[in-house]
C-alpha cells in the first residue's frame, strides 16, 4: 500500500514538471528563434521506486542522468523585418558564441548588434565566434546567405567580404541544454560538431532581415495545461484512496 | 480459527496490489506508449491451497495483465516519434541482455549516434543496433530510414511468439514471457511523427478505485468483528 504513495507522489510530481515546461513554452511564444521544450515523462517515472526489480532494465544509468526536458528543434518561421542585423538560421544548425571562460554556446540568432570592438554580438550580449570586425565607419552592412559579413567601408565604391558566420551542425542537437538567453550548451560527453559553411552539408542558410519565430503551438500547450491538471487530479485521488485504505487497516484494531 | 484473518488479509493484501497497480496507470496517464495495467486478483483456492497455515507478504496475489487498447495518436511533428498502425506488433528495446517490447515510439540518438529509446535502451532494428549519421532522417513506413536520399537503417516490428503473454514492465516497457518473433515485412507501416497516448482511462482508474475501497473496507470490518468476536470468546473462558 505505501507503494501507492509513493508511485502516486512520482505522479504527481511529474505534472507538476509538465506544468513548468508548459508555463516556460508560454511565456515563450514570441521570443524570437525559441526552442519549445517539452516534458521527457519516462525519465521523471524512471526515478521513481521501480516495483518489481526483475522487471527493471540493469543498465538505466542514462536515465538517471538524463534531463526531464526534451528540446524541439523543429524550424519556426522565418518572418522579414527589414533590419539588416536581425538574422535567421533556415534550416539546421547553429552558431558558435563566446560564453566567458573558454566555453561554447550554440545560437539560433536573432537581433544581432555592433559592439564597441565592430564585432557581432547576440542580443545578450554573447559575441559570434565568426572572424568578422567591422570598423566603425563602415556602412551597408549586409550578411548574406551563405554567411559572408560584408559591408561598404569608407570610401570605396564597392561592398567588401570582412568574414564569414559558420554554422555548426549537431549529428544530434538533443544532445543540447537550453541555458538562457536563446543559448545553449553543450552536454558532457556529447559530439563535437561539424562548422560547416551556411547552405552546404546539410546545414542552413542564413536570411538576414527576418527572424525565426518561436517553434511554440499555443494550442498544444493549452491542451497540455488541461489534461496536467486533470491528471494531477487524478493521482491525488489515487492518494486520498490509499490514504482511506491505510486508515482502514491502521484501525483494525481500535483499542 | 485462523483461517478468516488469512482469508480476509488475502482479500485485503490482492487490494493493496491492485491500488498499486492504479497507482501506476494514474502517474504514467501521460506517458506516451504506456499501456495501462489491470491487475486481476489470482483465485483464493489456487492461494490458499499454496500456502498452508499462513503466506508470504510478499508472494504476489494478483496477476497482472496489460490492457492492450489503441490509445489516441498524438501528433508531434518529430522526426523520430514513431507510431505503429498495426494494434499487436510492437517496437523491441535491448540493453544487449533482456529485451522489452514497447508502444512508445518516442526515439533519439545518444552520444554515439546509435537510436536509443526510454531509459536509453537501444532500438532492435533489422540489423541489431540502428545507427544513424544524423537526426534530420525521414523513416518510411516500411521502417527503412531515409537521409538525404539514402537509406542509412532499418527498424523491425516485432510480434508475441504464439502461446506468449504481455506482462507490464517498467514505464512504458512491456515483458514478453514466452518470447518474441519478428513481424513479416508486409505488416510493417509504421507513422512518423506521431505518438501513440498513454492508454490510461481516468474512469476505469476511479471505478476501480471505488470497488476495491468497499471491498477493503468489507473485510476490515471482517476482521475487525472476528476480533471482538475472539475477544468475548476469550473473556468467557477467562470468567470460568
Amino acid at each position: 500500500m505505501l507503494n501507492a504513495f509513493y508511485i502516486s507522489s512520482v505522479g504527481l510530481q511529474a505534472q507538476k514538471e509538465q506544468l513548468d515546461t508548459v508555463a516556460s513554452n508560454m511565456a515563450n511564444l514570441n521570443t524570437a528563434a525559441y526552442k519549445r521544450q517539452s516534458l521527457d515523462f519516462s525519465a521523471v517515472l524512471d526515478r521513481a521506486v521501480p516495483t518489481s526489480a526483475d522487471t527493471l532494465p540493469s543498465s538505466m544509468a542514462e536515465a538517471r542522468s538524463s534531463r526531464l526536458q526534451r528540446l524541439d528543434f523543429t524550424q519556426g518561421q522565418v518572418h522579414a523585418t527589414g533590419r539588416p542585423l536581425d538574422v535567421a538560421i533556415s534550416g539546421p544548425g547553429f552558431v558558435s558564441v563566446e560564453l566567458g571562460e573558454g566555453l561554447t554556446g550554440y545560437s539560433r540568432l536573432g537581433s544581432l548588434k555592433l559592439n564597441d570592438d565592430g564585432e557581432l554580438v547576440l542580443a545578450g550580449g554573447q559575441r559570434l565566434k565568426a572572424d568578422v570586425r567591422v570598423p566603425s565607419d563602415a556602412t551597408s552592412l549586409g550578411i548574406a546567405a551563405d554567411g559572408s559579413v560584408s559591408a561598404l567601408l569608407a570610401g570605396d565604391r564597392t561592398p567588401t567580404v570582412l568574414g564569414r558566420i559558420e554554422v555548426a551542425v549537431f549529428t544530434n542537437p538533443e544532445a543540447l541544454d537550453y541555458r538562457g538567453e536563446g543559448v545553449y550548451v553543450m552536454r558532457e560527453g556529447a559530439l563535437d560538431p561539424a562548422l560547416v559553411r551556411p547552405g552546404e552539408e546539410g546545414a542552413g542558410q542564413l536570411t538576414a532581415g527576418s527572424l525565426e519565430a518561436s517553434n511554440v503551438r499555443m494550442v498544444d500547450e493549452m491542451v497540455a495545461l488541461v489534461l496536467m491538471q486533470r491528471v494531477y487530479e487524478l493521482n491525488s485521488r489515487v492518494v486520498q484512496v490509499a490514504d482511506e485504505l491505510m486508515g482502514m487497516s491502521n484501525n483494525l484494531r481500535r483499542n | 480459527m485462523s483461517d478468516i484473518f488469512q482469508i480476509a488479509g488475502l482479500g485485503m493484501l490482492q487490494g493493496n496490489q491492485q491500488l498499486e497497480a492504479i497507482s501506476l496507470n494514474a502517474a504514467q496517464a501521460s506517458q506516451p506508449g504506456y499501456r495501462r495495467q489491470v491487475a486481476v486478483p489470482l483465485s483464493f483456492d489456487k492461494l490458499l491451497g499454496a500456502v498452508p497455515g499462513g503466506h508470504d507478504a510478499a508472494s504476489t496475489l494478483v496477476e497482472r495483465l496489460v490492457d492492450t487498447k489503441r490509445g489516441a495518436a498524438l501528433n508531434t511533428g518529430r522526426p523520430l516519434d514513431l507510431s505503429i498502425e498495426a494494434n499487436d506488433l510492437y517496437f523491441a528495446l535491448t540493453d544487449g541482455v533482456d529485451t522489452w517490447l514497447t508502444r512508445s515510439g518516442s526515439f533519439r540518438l545518444d552520444a554515439n549516434g546509435v537510436l536509443v529509446g526510454q531509459g536509453g535502451l537501444r532500438v532492435v532494428g533489422a540489423q541489431g543496433d540502428v545507427r544513424l549519421p544524423s537526426h534530420d532522417v525521414r523513416v518510411q513506413a516500411d521502417g527503412r530510414i531515409e537521409h538525404q536520399g539514402t537509406v542509412v537503417g532499418a527498424l523491425q516490428l516485432f510480434r508475441l511468439a504464439p502461446g506468449a503473454t504481455l506482462r507490464a514492465g517498467s514505464g512504458a516497457l512491456l515483458v514478453a514471457t514466452g518470447g518474441l518473433q519478428p513481424a513479416e515485412p508486409n505488416v510493417m507501416r509504421l507513422q512518423a511523427g506521431v505518438l501513440e497516448a498513454s492508454n490510461t482511462d481516468p474512469t476505469k482508474e476511479m471505478l476501480g478505485a471505488v470497488k476495491l475501497s468497499r471491498r477493503f473496507e468489507g473485510l476490515s470490518q471482517l476482521v475487525q468483528s472476528y476480533d471482538a468476536a475472539l475477544a468475548r470468546t476469550i473473556q468467557k473462558l477467562g470468567d470460568l
